[in-house]
């Protein structure tokens, strides 16, 4: 595969914006994603669009305004890694040389609330009240709690972070800081997990443009490598939603551990080579939990790397320099895309009171529905 | 609803359930068992997720298992939640959920019937099958869920 570049991006605010369609948000982000990378859409030769609660042809109907040049756009749904899978299907389409340009949309207009379980739950689970997203990162959380002694103050305390980094994130819904016993005494949802460690579903897009070694200088005297990108599903037994059982006996590598190997493998580095991460957090636990399974400590560490705060800006290892999903809200499909867009900004040394001082390499994260994860690593 | 006896009964997923007749307390979880790997399945399944072999053998799992891990839901669930109140007559009822590891080597999802401070990691449950709701013709659908062993933690 040869090398795939990113030369623009752009997005939409993340939040929630009741008049606003999401054709206009998509078109936005889009059009700021061109202009950003000074490509005309006619040199668009591919496009994803990753989304999940849009309908048919979504990509179609945003990108389809900025003109019909006739190109293929396809949309792609993977949960909550579906901009993730839509990038890694612009990366293969472009590092195989069938394509030289692509372009990689996600939005997304959700509706208020738990989303609506009979996209992932069967009638029964729905009827026995098994259908609540949070409840498999609850029971993990728990018995991770009860395995290594991690602490509801631990896991409060990544939520607390992300809160703060997210006050100077204009395209973040929230942009509000809270403190530990704000946070600790916040409604719980499922325990141990309250209302303040949880994102919440919302509405908004992002687009990157990519390119070929070929033709990128054309658009950017400093393009980004996309240096690796890989979407995957869970081995038998990962619990997630819509799981209702799982094995004691096997014990296969959790998803984004198998997904993390893949990318460091091509991108030729390993996690202690990373600057600055931005992982899923659909809940505070979530995110300690990917620190484990991505690299930044052994299994069971997680809440220590907290303590230390190896994950805060100015740490060893800043995660989530955006606010993360807890504070921007988790637009499904536009969520890894607005990842790639906050490590871009960092990589160009662009993201202001967030800056990480000389970063060089970025990672993003998504995990979800079904043992879906995307992660994606960016070198400049 | 453990006076139900004879009926003929609805169940939230037929494959889930040794047996729909009563009485109650003789009824157990079905689940699957690999001729190949081992790996057990609860309900039935096209091919073992494990190994995907398709040499499988109906099983019926066992009734007392431990408490793996478990969380509170705190909120009513979403959608046709047919559960505690009946479907939005009356106040929602917070429940505790956890997984239940049985002696088969798998853990199951359940609602647990025990009080909200009562569940522990690793304490014994035990297999309940009950009435979940009646369906618009009045019939009985049941459901599974796990309690502590212990009467005193109920
Ligand atoms: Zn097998």
């Amino acid at each position: 595969m040869r090398p795939v570049y990113i030369v623009g991006v752009g997005i939409h605010k993340f939040g929630r914006f009741e008049d606003k369609p999401y054709t206009q948000m998509g078109l936005e982000a889009a059009s700021m994603a061109l202009a950003d990378a000074n490509m005309p859409w006619r040199d668009v030769q591919q496009a994803y669009c990753g989304r999940m609660y849009l309908p048919a042809t979504t990509g179609l109907r945003v990108l389809g305004q900025l003109g019909r040049t006739g190109i293929s756009i396809i949309d792609v749904e993977a949960a909550c890694a579906s901009g993730g899978a839509a990038l890694a299907q612009a990366c293969m389409a472009i590092g195989s040389g069938a394509k030289d340009t692509a372009m990689v949309l996600g939005v997304e207009k959700m509706p208020r609330g738990f989303m609506d379980p009979r996209q992932l739950y069967e009638d029964w689970q729905i009827a026995t009240g098994l259908s609540q997203n949070p409840i498999p990162w609850a029971i993990r959380a728990r018995r991770h709690m009860y395995e290594h002694g991690t602490t509801v103050e631990q896991i409060a305390r990544i939520s607390v972070k992300n809160h703060k980094n997210s006050v100077h994130n204009p395209y973040a819904m929230y942009q509000k800081e809270f403190s530990l016993e704000q946070v600790l005494n916040s409604p719980l949802v499922n325990d141990p997990i309250n209302l303040l460690s949880i994102c919440a579903p919302n509405e908004g897009a992002a687009a990157i443009v990519l390119c070929s070694g070929d033709v990128a200088h054309k658009y950017s005297d400093a393009p980004i490598e996309v240096a690796g990108c890989s979407h995957k599903v869970a081995l038998y037994t990962h619990f997630s939603v819509p799981l209702y059982t799982q094995s004691a006996k096997v014990t296969n590598p959790h998803v984004t551990q198998l997904t993390a190997a893949e990318v460091y493998a091509q991108a030729g580095i390993g996690p202690e080579d990373v600057d600055v991460m931005e992982v899923q957090d659909t809940d505070a636990f979530c995110e300690l939990e990917a620190y484990e399974h991505i690299g930044l400590c052994p299994i069971g560490e997680g809440g220590r790397l907290v303590d230390d705060g190896d994950t805060q800006i100015g740490g060893r290892i800043p995660v989530n320099t955006s606010g993360g999903l807890i504070s921007k809200g988790e637009p499904v499909g536009a969520s890894h895309v607005g990842q790639i867009f906050e490590l871009v900004s960092q990589l160009r040394g662009r993201a202001g009171a967030r800056q990480v001082e000389g970063a060089k390499v970025g990672l993003a994260h998504v995990i979800g529905a079904g043992g879906n994860c995307a992660i994606t690593v960016l070198k400049r | 609803m453990m006076n139900i006896t004879q009926a003929q009964f609805a169940t939230v997923r037929d494959d889930f359930f040794s047996s729909r007749e009563g009485p109650l307390a003789d009824i157990a979880l079905a689940g699957t068992v690999c001729g190949e790997c081992g790996e057990v399945s609860l309900g039935s399944v096209p091919a073992c997720p494990n190994c995907q072999s398709t040499a499988l053998t109906p099983t019926t799992l066992s009734r007392e298992g431990e408490l793996y891990s478990y969380t509170i839901v705190r909120n009513r669930p979403p959608g046709d939640y047919k559960g505690g109140d009946k479907a939005g007559e009356g106040p929602f009822v917070p429940f505790p959920v956890g997984l239940v590891e049985l002696p088969e080597g798998i853990r199951v999802l359940s609602v647990l019937d025990c009080p909200l401070d009562a569940p522990q990691v690793g304490m014994p449950m035990q297999l309940d099958i009950y009435e979940l709701y009646r369906d618009e013709t009045g019939q009985p659908v049941l459901s599974y869920r796990f309690r502590p062993v212990d009467e005193e933690a109920r």
